[in-house]
């Protein structure tokens, strides 16, 4: 076996030296691992002393790791899905938002069969746990496990809608590849609460004594469309607002975005393309007006949690101010109109 | 491309234009034409003509038809009061394999997506609940996919569907054949439980 070993050593000196060297080192320790009683000679044979070449394989080994060895090839991360599309005969293509990559896009293979493995878990809006296969252009999701799919978020139109509109919202602001953890909460919060809303809905018309066995759907639908959206319309500015903080497009609320004068409780003016308030000593940069009541909701929901923003009841007028006023801002800074923004005006008025 | 004959190169550009067909595959495609018989060449140029020349839309289901009506919508035989929502023309293909279903069909020609942009009037829902007003309607079923936008359709044509006071059903959801339990989603599983049967 020593012989054998030592006529395949002279054989690895027409291998490029690292790799020889890692060979050798292989075969070294294979040898001593073994135990075998032919093997010590072969460690005799060489010159150098053995603890010294016992450092030096270590130091090796650690280089030849470092250096040397691959990354590797798959990876397992959570993620919510944003976005599908349709690739070839039964593949989708995933617009995935994770926690630790930002927003990745994956292939699954075969979810358009019905006996696919994946296709459950990785429906749109799901929370699921991955483990994807790192692709030449695509990573390719080899396993999926749902952790949360928002079941009651999907029993109600309204609640969809904005479901919808969250995933489009995040997938036009979230640049590929960069780590966004605080929307990723952000994201994976506003659908709890929305998927808790959709809930309280369902417990309303249980205790109106609707039947919820056979026909929730039908019962939801039964429900007035104003006691429907409840405070979802909130949430979705609170989520809008946020997310443009996270992204560095944070409205100006302070102070007047021309002078900069201190923003007195008045009416004041608003202007998105300038980025927030003006005073009204700034009137001729007014895009449009600004109550007292949108700015004071605006800047508590800048400053506290959902959990407590959720405590507020604006009225009707207050709710189309705000949304106008935020629509204003997204479409400044998307350049373009949300799709979505005409199937929640659509259920809205239906 | 300028070295090979002209009706050479012209073919291998329109094949390259069909979906998942690259320009190497063209040029396979168009030698494999250029070198079968002229009759079966023939043929397959007949048969894309007549594709594009005698399918029209049904102007009851707006299923693809040479008739029309078409031949499921004019079968005196089947039962006239039930429709089948679907989304797709290829989805009455599939249930049609299974011969069970013996009513009429509705076909949407795709699903609502806010994120692709497709709205209720880009599909035929507004012709759906035309029919649904105009005939004696017993049942809908509504057999949407069971993913996000499908759902979405069928929540959006069962609200739509509201005044006319008619039967609205789904598919059942459960376990397909060939699966695996410890594969499946929950939301699957649970419907599949709540769905079960007395054997």
């Amino acid at each position: 076996m020593v012989e054998h070993l030592l006529a395949k050593e002279k054989v690895a000196g027409s291998i490029p030296v690292s790799r020889s060297i890692f060979i050798s080192i292989g075969r070294r320790r294979q040898v001593v691992r073994h135990g075998s009683a032919k093997a010590a000679p072969a460690v005799r044979i060489r010159s150098s002393p053995p603890i010294r070449r016992d450092f030096t394989c270590r130091v090796f080994f650690y280089l030849c790791k470092v250096f040397l060895m691959r990354a590797p090839h798959s990876y397992s991360t959570e993620a919510i899905v944003l976005k599908r599309t349709d690739l070839g005969e039964a593949d989708r293509i995933l617009t995935l938002f994770t926690p630790g990559k930002g927003k990745i896009r994956a292939i699954a293979k075969g979810t358009r069969r019905p006996i696919s493995k994946l296709a459950g878990h990785v429906d749109l809006l799901c929370r699921s746990q991955l483990q994807l296969a790192m692709g030449r252009n695509l990573d390719i999701v080899t396993q999926a496990e749902g952790r949360e799919n928002f079941q009651r978020l999907r029993n109600d139109l309204w609640h969809m809608t904005c479901g919808f509109y969250l995933a489009e919202l995040v997938d036009r602001f979230v640049e590929d590849q960069t780590r966004h953890y605080d929307i990723y909460v952000l994201l994976l919060d506003t659908l709890r609460y929305l998927d808790a809303d959709a809930n309280a809905l369902q417990q309303q018309l249980a205790s109106m004594g609707v039947n919820m066995d056979d026909t929730s759907k039908d019962a939801i639908n039964r429900v007035p469309t104003g006691q429907q959206e409840g405070q979802t319309r909130l949430l979705l500015r609170y989520f809008e607002l946020r997310l443009l903080m996270a992204v560095g497009y944070e409205p100006v609320l302070q102070h007047c975005v021309s002078c900069a004068s201190e923003i007195r409780p008045e009416e004041n003016g608003f202007r998105a393309s300038l980025g927030g308030v003006l005073c009204p000593q700034c009137s001729r940069h007014w895009e449009r007006r600004l109550s007292l009541d949108a700015l004071k909701t605006l800047r508590y929901m800048q400053r506290v949690k959902w959990s407590e923003a959720a405590r507020m009841r604006p009225d009707t007028r207050l709710h189309s101010e705000l949304e106008a006023l935020m629509y204003d801002l997204l479409r400044f800074h998307l350049e373009r109109d949300m799709k979505s923004w005409s199937f929640l005006e659509m259920m809205r008025k239906a | 491309m300028s070295n090979i004959a002209a009706p050479v190169a012209a073919l291998i550009e329109e094949f390259s234009k069909l979906p998942g067909v690259g320009v190497k595959t063209a040029q396979r495609l168009t030698f494999f034409v250029l070198r079968s018989p002229t009759d079966q060449a023939r043929r397959l140029a007949e048969a894309i003509m007549r594709v594009k020349e005698s399918i029209i839309y049904c102007s009851r289901c707006f299923n693809i038809t040479e008739t029309d009506p078409c031949l499921i919508c004019s079968n005196p035989s089947r039962d006239q009061d039930i429709i089948c929502v679907v989304e797709e023309p290829l989805d009455v293909l599939a249930l049609e394999k299974t011969g069970v279903y013996k009513g009429l069909y509705h076909v949407l020609h795709g699903a609502i997506s806010p994120v692709e942009g497709v709205g209720p009037k880009d599909l035929r829902i507004d012709e759906l609940l035309q029919r649904v007003g105009s005939g004696p309607v017993r049942e809908i079923i509504l057999a949407t996919n069971p993913n996000f936008e499908g759902e979405y359709t069928a929540n959006y044509i069962l609200k739509e569907l509201k005044p006319f006071k008619v039967r609205v059903t789904g598919l059942a959801r459960g376990l397909p054949n060939g699966g695996d339990l410890e594969y499946a989603d929950e939301g699957t599983l649970g419907r599949a439980l709540d769905g079960r049967r007395d054997l």
